[in-house]
């Protein structure tokens, strides 16, 4: 019995370990290539890069930026790029240079919007350490933190709105859906990072999880939305804050009480053995 | 190459043009399709350079050119005869000339497809430095060529038949074992797919990748001029 209780607790403990490392590591390297890639934006021309290389993703790039135009003529497709290519000055075949067509245009908004929330957060959270006196927020600011921040989030699909469900849709589709999932849990990460979340445990996980389905779900809604300046999403959105709210405070005390449960049982088991005998060492 | 109307494609695919007859419909189909939307006009033109036999592809829609090149004078009057049973008759010229030493304006051309023709040229290299200067920044150079099968126990089964089947057929066939002799021998002497690669990068070329068909036997070899 104790043996096997020790093969438990070692096992945890080596699950604990493993979660943890993972964590670090997904943390750390993002937000390391975060920071590497602000450097190389800054820098005039990579020393790691080559001359070549540059110049590929800088078309690239001017294609993408000038595809966006064309986003509601045609959509999320080679058509768009083969449009914006032609802006740039280059022939409409250029599209080739996207083998996998309108989805990297959708990956190139997806991501870029990210990156914008990312400095607003930041900026965000420099104002308020400048004006509080306090280190880090109260548990009660991180809510609307979260909540300002998914909206925010979701106010730079507008510009493109008739022609999102399109990008969801795509997006959805096999050959994209691990990529868009990465895009997903990028920006439930960077949220999460912004509210000072040092989480080292499964919460980690389920932090981002509930954050994820939140902003997908609010997503969704404010596709059939049609109030004005969306006001019915955003108070879809407050509900979904506070189920979580509520779900959180449940499985909080579902713990409180396993733990007494846990409590209660080895009680019950000491008298169960007192009883029979079990224990008393003297014979 | 999935092309835009308006997009010329060249495809000399070895002599019966079969592809280059259903590309013409797909590209028709698809300015069929898209004739009710407002696209921007362009003029785009292909160049198609083949050794062996040439086909040609008119585009329907709007200001698309197709200029057929060839040093064989013979294989471009088989082409033009095609073209007219066909009833192919504008939106295309032919134009003799030698592959290493194009007769065309620097920058002129948005598509510069081979097919099947760049292992018969003497000086490979020269070949894509020519495509690189006549195509327009942001243009597209597309190879269509045998190449070499990786898998051993498939390239040792596929030389068995290059080496024992293929010129005997070619002399029942068309009694004329010397052609599919060298036919064979050409492939062999011809680069891998990462050799070819290299050269195309070295004359300029970005975002230069390939596709192999049949485990190798063929590759579709594709750059940017950038």
């Amino acid at each position: 019995m104790a043996t096997s209780m020790k093969l438990l607790k070692s096992s945890r403990n080596l699950f604990k370990y493993f979660v943890e490392s993972h964590m670090r590591t997904c943390c750390n390297v993002r937000h390391m290539c975060q920071k590497a890639e602000s450097q190389a934006e800054g820098s005039e021309a990579g020393d790691h890069v080559s001359d070549g290389e540059e110049m590929e993703y800088e078309t690239r790039l001017r294609i993408l930026r000038s595809s966006m135009a064309f986003v509601h003529q045609h959509g999320w497709t080679v058509d768009t790029l083969a449009a914006g290519a032609e802006v740039e000055g280059l022939p409409g075949v250029a599209h080739g240079l996207f083998p996998r067509g309108g989805v990297e245009l959708i990956y190139h908004f997806y991501t870029d919007c990210n990156k914008q929330l990312a400095m607003q957060l930041a900026e965000r959270v420099a104002r308020e350490k400048e004006s509080e006196q306090t280190n880090t927020p109260g548990k009660s600011k991180i809510t609307p933190f979260i909540r300002d921040a998914v909206e925010a989030r979701l106010r730079m699909i507008i510009p493109y709105i008739d022609r999102w469900p399109q990008a969801m849709g795509i997006l959805a589709l096999p050959p994209n859906a691990p990529q868009a999932l990465k895009n997903l849990g990028d920006l439930t990460d960077e949220i999460w990072y912004y509210t000072g979340d040092t989480s080292t445990d499964f919460n980690w996980y389920t932090k981002r999880a509930t954050l994820g389905v939140v902003y997908k779900t609010t997503e969704v809604f404010m596709m059939q939305d049609k109030s004005d300046d969306y006001q019915n999403t955003w108070d879809f959105l407050d509900r979904r804050m506070g189920d979580i709210t509520r779900v959180g405070k449940l499985v909080r005390n579902g713990q409180e009480m396993t733990s007494v449960l846990g409590e209660a049982c080895k009680g019950f088991t000491i008298i169960g053995r007192n009883i029979l005998g079990a224990n008393s060492g003297a014979k | 190459m999935s092309p835009r109307p308006g997009t010329k494609l060249l495809d000399v695919a070895g002599g019966t043009g079969d592809i280059a007859f259903r590309f013409l419909n797909y590209v028709r189909s698809q300015s069929d399709f898209n004739s009710l939307t407002a696209l921007q006009t362009s003029t785009e033109q292909g160049v198609d350079i083949n050794e062996d036999e040439n086909s040609q592809v008119s585009g329907r829609s709007r200001d698309c050119h197709v200029t057929v090149c060839d040093i064989n004078q013979s294989m471009l009057e088989v082409g033009m005869n095609r073209a007219t049973q066909s009833g192919i008759t504008s939106g295309i010229s032919w134009l003799k000339g030698n592959a290493e030493c194009l007769p065309i304006e620097d920058n002129s051309f948005d598509v510069y497809t081979i097919a099947f023709g760049i292992r018969n040229c003497t000086h490979i290299d020269k070949v894509v430095e020519e495509a690189y200067r006549v195509l327009r920044p942001g243009g597209r150079f597309m190879c269509l060529e045998f190449s070499h099968v990786s898998n051993p126990l498939l390239r040792s089964v596929y030389d068995e038949y290059s080496f024992q089947v293929i010129p005997v057929l070619g002399q029942i066939l068309a009694a004329d074992w010397d052609s599919y002799q060298y036919l064979v021998e050409s492939i062999r002497q011809f680069q891998n797919q990462e050799d070819f690669k290299r050269i195309i990068r070295t004359c300029g070329f970005r975002a230069v990748t390939y596709e192999n068909l049949t485990f190798g036997v063929v590759a579709i070899h594709s750059g940017f001029k950038l």
